[in-house]
Order: C-alpha cells, then sequence, then structure tokens
C-alpha cells in the first residue's frame, strides 16, 4: 500500500549556535532537493532581509517545503522551518519548533558547542523533538569533529554515533542529513477527520491581503471558504486561501493534519492572529486550543525619537508598518522635555532592538536618538501597590517609594578554560552570583551565574567577547524578580535635569555611572556665554559633577576688503548649527550631545 | 554722471610665498607667472579701473578713499603702483585730502620705496607686523623676522610717513601672554598712528590647520586668546589709543576712512581679482583667481564672478553686522532711512533679548554692543542673518 501524504510528510527545523553555518545547509537543502534552480540561488535564500545577509543573523523564522526521493525510492514532502540563532530571539525558536517533530542540531566542528546550542536544545527536548546532530564545517583545516561529537556527549548527552559529519559549504554530507530526516524524524501525528485545530506559530502582513498566518495543522482540515475562529480572540474570519510555502506562496486546496502551510482570511492586524493562537473550525469547534507557547514578552525598553521633531509622524507610521511582522514589538508615544516626542518601545533583547534601529534607519530614511535601554523593573510603593517601571520617568518619587525588584537571569557561558578567570571578573564586576561550573573532557568550561538582565543588555557580550578573544558565547534565562538596592540617577544641566538621561541604576554602580555620563556630556557641550553645571545626582545627593567655563570668544576678527558676505556666511553657518539644539533650562544643547551620551557602547 | 562719493578696494594679489594661515585670494608671485604675468595682471586692472570709471553707477563719483591691498603690493615696483594711482585720477576725481593705502610687509620696503610711495600720492602705511616674536613668525610662516619689522618701521618714519598703522595678530599656537605683552611694547615703541590686532582663525586646508591636525602645533585657545585680547585692550588705552572697532585702535583723528566705509555699510568699488563691490542693494565680487581675471579682462568679459541682491530684512542685518562693530554703534534711525525698516522692526525679539541680556545697549535711539562683550560679538551678531 502506498505511504500517505501525511506518512511521506516530515516537518523540521535547523537549530544551531550563531554561525555555525545553519544557513548554509538550508541552501544545500534546498539546491540538492531542486527546490530552487540554480539560476535563483541566491546564497541563503531564507534570510529574506537584507539586514539578516549582512549581519549573517537569522532575525525571523521563515519556512519552505521541499520534495526529496529519499534512498527508499519514495519522494517525501519535507517541511525546513528556519529559525533565528540569537539569545534575543529564543522566543522565536521556541515557536517555530512547536510546528516541528525533530531537529537538526548544526555543530561547527570548529568551534564545537556553544552556548546557544545547549539553550536550543533544551528548547527541542521540551516541545519532544527528535533531534539529528550534524557536525559541520569538516572541510575547514582547523575542524575538529572527533572533538565536536565528544562534547556532544559529554555536554548535551547525545550518543556520538548518531552524529552527521558534513560540509555545508562543499555540499558533503547533506544527502546523509536529508536521508536521517527520513529515517530518524517521525512522520506527524493527527487525525485529518477529528475538528480543526491549527497552530499559529509565524506570520508576515501582506499589503494587499492583510495578514498571512503560517500555520501547523495539527488536526482536522483547512480549506479555503471555510468559517474559522481563533480560539483564545473568539474573532471569525473566512478562509480566502490556503498554501505552502515554496519560493513564494503556494495555493493548494487543503491543509490537512501535520501539513505546514499559510492561511490568508482577510486578517487585518497581527494582533487579531498572535502567534500561538489556535485556530479552529467556526462550524465545528475542537474541544480545546492547543498548548500555546509562552507569549513573546519584551525585556529591554528604550526611547526612540527622531533627530528633527517633524519626522515625528514619519517614525509613527514606520513603527505601524514595522509592528506588523514584530509580533514581539511593542511600542507608546513618549514626551521628552529633552528629545521632544517620540516611542517608548518594548524589545526582546538587546540585537533586536539594534536591528529594530537600522531597520527604521534604513528602511524608512529616518534620523533617530535612541535613550540607554532599560529593562522592566517592578516598583513597590509604601502603600503597597506594585508598579511596572520600564522608563526612569515612570519611576514613583523616592518619598513614596518602598523598594525596587530587578528581573535576573540565569547565564551560561562556554569558555575555554584559559579565559575562565575573566569571564568569571566580568561576571563579579556585574553584581553576578556564580552558581557553579563545570567542565567537559575538552579544554572547555561551563560557567553557570545569576546575573541582573539590565547587567546584560549594556554591553555585557561586547566585553566577553573582548576578554575571550571572541571565545566565550553566552546565553541567558530570566529567572524571576529580586529585591535590588536600585535608584535613580538624575543628570542635570544647571540645575534642570534632562530626562533623556536619567537611568535607574544599582547603588554602587551610580557613581560611575554618573561620572562617565557628566564627562561625556561635558565633552559634547560647546561653550556658552554663562558656565554651565553638569551634575549627575542620587535624589538629592550630588554625587558627580563637571562645569564648563563660559564662552570668551566668538569673533570675526577682520572683514577683508569689504567681503561682507563671507563674514555673513559665517553667522549664518553658526546660526544654523543653533537651529538643532535643545533648551535645557537656558542652555542650548546641540542633538548631536544626546546622541554621542547615549551610544550604548563603552 | 553721479555725485555720489564713493570708496575703491584694488587688489594686488601677489606675495613673495604664501603664509600658514592665509586663505586669502594670493598666490606666490613665482607660482603666479612672476612678473610679466604681475604686469599683465595689472594691465588687466587698469581696464577694469578705465571701464568702472566710465560706466554710468560710477563717472564722476568723488572718491574719498582707495586702499591697495593684497597680496603683498609691495613687492610690485613701487613705480607701478605710481603708475596706477596716476590712472586712477585720471578716471576718478579723487578728493584732495583722499586717504590713500598701501599694505606692505616688512622685508619689502625700504626707505627708498616708502619715499617713492609717498610721492606717488600714497600717504597712509599699513604694516604687516603681526609679532615681534620670531618664534611666533616662524609658525605664522611670515616670510619676514621682527628685526626686519623694526628696520620697515623707522624706514617709514623716515621717508616721512605720518600715517602709519601696524598689523598685529594673537591668538597663535605656542604664543604666551608674555610674548604677545612683549610684542605690545615693541609697537607701542613704534609710536604708530593706527594699530590693527586680528585674532587667528585657523582656516581649513592651511598648513597651519594641518599642522594641528597633525599634532606638530597645540590648538589654539580661546581663553589665552581671550587674555591676550584683554591685556592689550588695557596696554593699549593706558598708551592713549582709542579702541573704536572691534580689532582697531587709533590716536584721536587717525581712524582708518577707508575702513570706516566698510563697517557704516557705505558704498565701494572693488577692483582687481577677489574685489568685492556694494552698491545700491548689490553686491559683487570678482573671479578671485588672477589668471583668471586677467583672463577674464583680455576677452573683454567682465570679470565678475557673482552678484547678490539684498532684501530689506538683510540689509537691514547687514547693516547692524557690520556697525555694531564699532564703539559707537549705530543709530536705529540712520538704517531705518538707509534700509527702510529699523533694527526694531525686523529683529525685535532679538533686539529685546540681547539687551535683557546685556549683549546690546540701546540708549538714546543708538544700538551698541558694551565693549566687554566685542570678543562675543558673534553671539550677538549672529541673531541679525536669516
Amino acid at each position: 500500500m502506498p505511504l500517505s501524504i501525511q506518512q511521506r510528510t516530515r516537518n523540521f527545523c535547523i537549530i544551531a549556535h550563531i554561525d555555525h553555518g545553519k544557513s548554509t545547509l538550508a541552501d544545500r537543502i534546498l539546491e540538492m532537493t531542486h527546490t530552487i534552480g540554480e539560476r535563483e540561488m541566491r546564497e541563503q535564500v531564507l534570510d529574506q532581509m537584507d539586514l539578516e545577509r549582512e549581519r549573517g543573523i537569522t532575525i525571523k523564522a521563515s519556512a519552505i517545503r521541499l520534495t526529496y526521493r529519499a534512498r527508499d525510492g519514495e519522494e517525501y514532502l519535507l517541511n525546513l522551518i528556519d529559525t533565528p540563532g540569537h539569545v534575543d530571539f529564543t522566543y522565536e525558536v521556541s515557536r517555530s519548533l512547536a510546528a516541528a517533530e525533530g531537529a537538526v542540531l548544526v555543530i561547527d566542528a570548529v568551534s564545537g558547542v556553544e552556548a546557544q546550542t545547549v539553550a536550543n536544545v533544551h528548547l527541542a527536548v521540551e516541545q519532544g523533538l527528535d533531534l539529528i546532530p550534524v557536525v559541520n564545517k569538516t572541510d575547514l583545516p582547523n575542524a575538529s569533529p572527533e572533538r565536536a561529537r565528544q562534547e556532544l556527549e559529554d555536554i548535551i548527552g547525545i550518543s556520538a554515533e548518531e552524529a552527521v559529519l558534513a560540509s555545508a559549504k562543499l555540499g558533503d554530507g547533506v544527502d546523509d542529513v536529508l536521508e536521517a530526516v527520513v529515517r530518524r524524524i517521525p512522520p506527524p501525528g493527527g487525525d485529518p477527520d477529528a475538528p480543526l485545530q491549527a497552530l499559529i506559530f509565524d506570520s508576515h502582513f501582506d499589503p494587499h491581503r492583510g495578514i498571512v498566518a503560517y500555520v501547523r495543522v495539527r488536526n482536522g482540515r483547512l480549506t479555503p471558504g471555510m468559517q474559522i475562529e481563533m480560539m483564545a480572540a473568539r474573532r471569525r474570519f473566512e478562509v480566502q486561501e490556503v498554501g505552502v510555502f515554496t519560493l513564494g506562496l503556494q495555493p493548494v486546496e487543503e491543509l490537512a493534519a501535520g501539513a505546514v502551510g499559510y492561511v490568508i482570511a482577510g486578517i487585518k492586524e497581527i494582533g487579531q492572529a498572535p502567534v500561538g493562537e489556535t485556530i479552529a473550525d467556526a462550524a465545528d469547534p475542537a474541544p480545546e486550543p492547543l498548548p500555546g507557547y509562552r507569549p513573546a514578552k519584551p525585556m529591554v525598553f528604550c526611547g526612540i525619537y527622531p533627530t528633527e521633531n517633524q519626522d515625528f509622524p514619519m517614525l509613527r507610521s514606520a513603527l505601524e508598518k514595522l509592528g506588523l511582522n514584530d509580533a514581539a514589538l511593542t511600542y507608546e508615544p513618549e514626551t521628552s522635555a529633552a528629545l521632544g516626542t517620540g516611542f517608548r518601545c518594548g524589545f526582546l533583547g538587546l540585537l533586536h532592538m539594534e536591528i529594530f534601529q537600522e531597520r527604521l534607519e534604513r528602511e524608512y530614511d529616518l534620523d533617530l536618538v535612541l535613550t540607554a535601554p532599560s529593562v522592566v523593573y517592578r516598583a513597590y510603593t509604601t502603600s503597597g501597590e506594585m508598579r511596572e517601571v520600564d522608563s526612569p520617568a515612570k519611576l514613583p518619587p523616592s518619598d513614596s517609594l518602598d523598594h525596587i525588584e530587578e528581573p535576573f537571569v540565569r547565564a551560561t557561558i562556554m569558555t575555554p578554560v584559559d579565559y575562565v578567570g575573566p569571564c568569571m571578573e566580568l561576571c563579579q564586576d556585574r553584581r553576578g552570583e556564580h552558581e557553579k561550573m563545570e567542565q567537559s573532557h575538552s579544554t572547555r568550561a561551563v560557567l553557570t551565574y545569576i546575573l541582573p538582565l539590565s547587567e546584560i543588555i549594556l554591553d555585557f557580550f561586547d566585553q566577553l567577547k573582548s576578554r575571550t578573544r571572541g571565545y566565550a558565547s553566552l546565553d541567558y534565562e530570566i529567572i524571576g524578580y529580586r529585591d535590588s538596592d536600585l535608584a535613580k540617577l538624575d543628570i542635570m544641566i544647571n540645575g534642570d535635569p534632562v530626562d533623556a538621561l536619567s537611568v535607574i541604576t544599582h547603588r554602587s554602580r551610580a557613581q560611575q555611572r554618573g561620572k562617565h555620563l557628566v564627562k561625556r556630556l561635558r565633552a559634547a557641550l560647546s561653550r556658552q556665554m554663562f558656565e554651565i553645571r553638569i551634575q549627575a545626582a542620587l535624589g538629592s545627593r550630588i554625587i558627580a559633577a563637571e562645569r564648563i567655563a563660559p564662552l570668551r570668544k566668538n569673533v570675526t576678527a577682520k572683514c577683508y576688503g569689504g567681503d561682507v558676505t563671507r563674514k555673513r556666511k559665517l553667522l549664518e553657518r553658526q546660526k544654523e548649527g543653533k537651529k538643532r539644539m535643545r533648551q535645557i533650562g537656558n542652555v542650548d544643547v546641540p542633538q548631536e550631545a544626546f546622541l554621542t551620551v547615549l551610544k550604548i557602547a563603552d | 554722471m553721479t555725485t555720489h562719493p564713493t570708496a575703491l578696494y584694488l587688489h594686488l594679489p601677489f606675495c613673495l610665498r604664501k603664509c600658514a594661515y592665509c586663505d586669502f585670494a594670493s598666490a606666490a608671485l613665482e607660482d603666479a607667472g612672476g612678473m610679466p604675468a604681475a604686469r599683465r595682471y595689472l594691465e588687466a586692472l587698469f581696464i577694469e579701473v578705465d571701464c568702472r570709471a566710465m560706466s554710468d553707477e560710477f563717472y564722476g563719483a568723488p572718491v574719498r578713499t582707495v586702499y591697495l591691498g593684497g597680496g603683498t603690493p609691495t613687492i610690485l615696483p613701487p613705480d607701478w603702483t605710481a603708475e596706477l594711482l596716476t590712472r586712477l585720477r585720471h578716471r576718478f576725481p579723487l578728493e584732495p585730502d583722499a586717504e590713500i593705502t598701501i599694505e606692505a610687509n616688512p622685508g619689502t620696503v625700504d626707505e627708498d620705496t616708502i619715499a617713492a610711495l609717498l610721492s606717488a600720492g600714497v600717504n597712509r602705511l599699513s604694516l604687516g607686523v603681526q609679532s615681534f616674536s620670531d618664534e611666533v613668525l616662524q609658525t605664522l610662516g611670515r616670510v619676514h623676522s621682527s628685526g626686519e619689522a623694526r628696520e620697515a618701521i623707522s624706514a617709514a618714519r623716515a621717508a616721512g610717513c605720518a600715517n602709519l598703522n601696524l598689523d598685529l595678530m594673537f591668538g597663535i599656537p605656542g604664543q604666551s601672554v608674555e610674548q604677545w605683552k612683549d610684542t605690545l611694547r615693541h609697537t607701542l615703541d613704534a609710536e604708530p598712528e593706527h594699530i590693527s590686532l586680528y585674532a587667528l582663525s585657523v582656516e581649513p586646508g592651511t598648513p597651519l590647520s594641518c599642522s594641528i591636525s597633525a599634532g606638530d602645533l597645540p590648538a589654539t585657545d580661546d581663553d589665552l586668546a581671550a587674555d591676550m585680547y584683554e591685556a592689550a585692550q588695557e596696554v593699549l588705552a593706558r598708551a592713549g589709543y582709542e579702541h573704536y572697532e572691534i580689532s582697531n585702535f587709533a590716536r584721536a583723528g587717525s581712524q582708518c576712512r577707508h575702513n570706516r566705509i566698510y563697517w557704516a555699510d557705505e558704498e565701494y568699488l572693488g577692483l582687481g581679482a577677489s574685489a568685492h563691490s556694494f552698491r545700491g542693494q548689490i553686491r559683487w565680487n570678482n573671479n578671485a583667481d588672477p589668471g583668471v581675471y586677467t583672463e577674464w579682462i583680455g576677452r573683454g568679459r567682465l570679470p565678475v564672478a557673482r552678484a547678490e541682491a539684498l532684501s530689506v530684512s538683510e540689509r537691514v542685518g547687514e547693516m547692524l553686522m557690520l556697525t555694531l562693530r564699532r564703539a559707537e554703534g549705530v543709530s536705529s534711525d540712520e538704517i531705518a532711512a538707509r534700509c527702510g525698516l529699523s533694527p526694531e522692526e525686523v529683529f525685535s525679539e532679538e533686539v529685546e533679548r540681547l539687551c535683557q541680556g546685556g549683549m546690546l545697549l540701546a540708549e538714546d535711539g543708538i544700538l551698541r554692543i558694551p565693549p566687554e562683550k566685542w570678543l562675543v560679538s558673534n553671539e550677538v551678531l549672529r541673531r541679525f542673518v536669516r
């Protein structure tokens, strides 16, 4: 008896630490299955955004269907779901995994198991997926596949024999990977005749057709014309089109249990079909929704302001458009005395924030000022009320403040043993609490620390990389809130607070941060007709100060040979410069001052 | 035919070599084609003199002042200067007491040349001394030494020059306040009728600017420059010089009449490469390259590179920008009469705010910047541009 479509279907993801060759492997698979011809072959087809291509990071998950004739002579339908490879996007990884039965775990034969490898394996195991370890980049001269296999056993606990050796770059072993997918990953379960249950695992916005929801059908069938209901939101839509992912979208007659595909149903907003939602048949609803996964919760917040105030409407419309494709993004209008009107935006992490900023600047040609990133604090007032504080401006006044809690993470750092010292130093410097250290058979150690998230979002990753010559890798998970000795640090110019520069900081770090900020601000301001005092204050206590002496000379010496025009142009330039200034009290502060002071690096 | 008096500026762009800070329209004579090129330039200048003198706007205009600037006009033979002045006399009615200034650099003049210039009609000599410190002169890339400056001064006096200006510069990288005070002492010893003090401005692209960027010279220090300016104000006031304009000091009756015409925002005619002119509502300037200038004239083409008609508010702004450089400031009525609108009408908010801040004084219809704010006068003047 021939195998059914369901029996010939395999749904799988590729997971990997960043740079371990996930996208290259995906490309080879597409080539070998003739999913795309050589002519269409661009490097790394699945990374659709220019930015992804440039940075070499997958940001958004995406999916594609391939057909593969296996060695048993059968033709299989493989749904490959690509996943992001950065700690910020763990959430996106987990939702992609929810659509699959198995995962190809790519490990770099040179660098071995990394922190993100471990984290992804945990996620995959949690979802009950079968794993196919692939040791990649075996073509490199310094490749050490044996060590990578050893680490698989030591750190991850997967038998080394299961690992497939491959060089995605050369195409070696890719065939073996596909065979393993067919043989080791089970076909999807589910009953095509049961009531419909389909999980939304991603979506994108099409300006003409609305939301294109990416679904995994668990039970039942999805067909055009049927009425569907979003089980959590209780909203109904009529299905206009269903289809599968080829290089584009390819309509099909139905998506049945086990299928991965898309649904278009006149859905206007991403909020009406959020990721994790279960689609049911409105006429014959399933008794209960599928287990959703934890919703994406923004962890890092910052203010985003246009450099020129008149660009605010452009910024708003850009946020609205990008928000259509980014379920994890939150934003609300915010006003700053220093920066004008902008938005308070929430992100999954610092990389998410940076990428978002780049997209705004590049795709929408906006000049932006970003305030220092902040985590979400919990402020408890003396009356016992708890407030979530995602901006220093929202911190209740100190007289009504009882205590503040901040989010903590468990951070896993993998490093060559030679760099254990510097890593521990960094963690201690960042208020870290040592939990444990393990050493694998190879020469690498796994450090576990409890750290405040706020210390990680500043420049922790850069510091870690520079202290370990790039060898250490980092992963972390939020473990909850803890009481912390925190305070709001205000920066003042001639006694007037500059709201955009306020930060919530641990008291032990306040002095250092205050000194740093006033110094940078001093360097960014030009002299004016009066003395400028720049101060950092914790409440009413000044903890750092700088002064700028009054301007003593701004004169055009001579007006040579009656060249009045030259002199006028000079004054015009000076005046033009002043136009881009903000007034803090009576002090002119150039936009560039905020830009330089707010730069995250160093 | 007009009876409207005017002032003439004639540009002679050649130097022995260019100074390290200079970004004016000038060139080393050798690079510009030597004496033959200079002569061709002079012939072209004669033609521009002829054309302008015979034009509707300037025919018959009485000339009150003549200023021969550069470059270094005195590297040309004195009889060429005499020829030029004769030409001017033939073409324009020079007033009998017209002020005729020539710029000169130490090292390019001796008693004989100065005597020749005086007998050709020059009655005011402006010497580019800049400093009496050899170290500072070297930083500036000047061709002369302090000794040569002293010799030039003696030569001028010996030749009978009774109206002598010394140009000085301050705020020079590496220059100390002591060095500056020493220069002031030497200056007073020479008893010049007039002294101009210019704060060095480092122009991008000049060798001086490059040396500073490369770290070979310290950057200029505004506080030090301010100290020097204040020291000069004190020393020169005590010596009886009147500080009548931001950068200029004079003994009674010896203010520079030609420059006062600029600062009064009155009309002038500039002739030669890069020269600027102002007449009616229009400012224009000639092509700055002496070679191009010569060529254009040779082809029968006006050497004008650019002209600009000013609006009323621009006129008011420019008049403020210029007249407020003077100690006496300006009367609002005069600006209203000359431009059609008063400063209070065009810049009411700015004037009010500046007065409140003590940056501007308004008394009896006169606006002026108090002397203690002169060194930051751009903070006032920039309010008057659009």
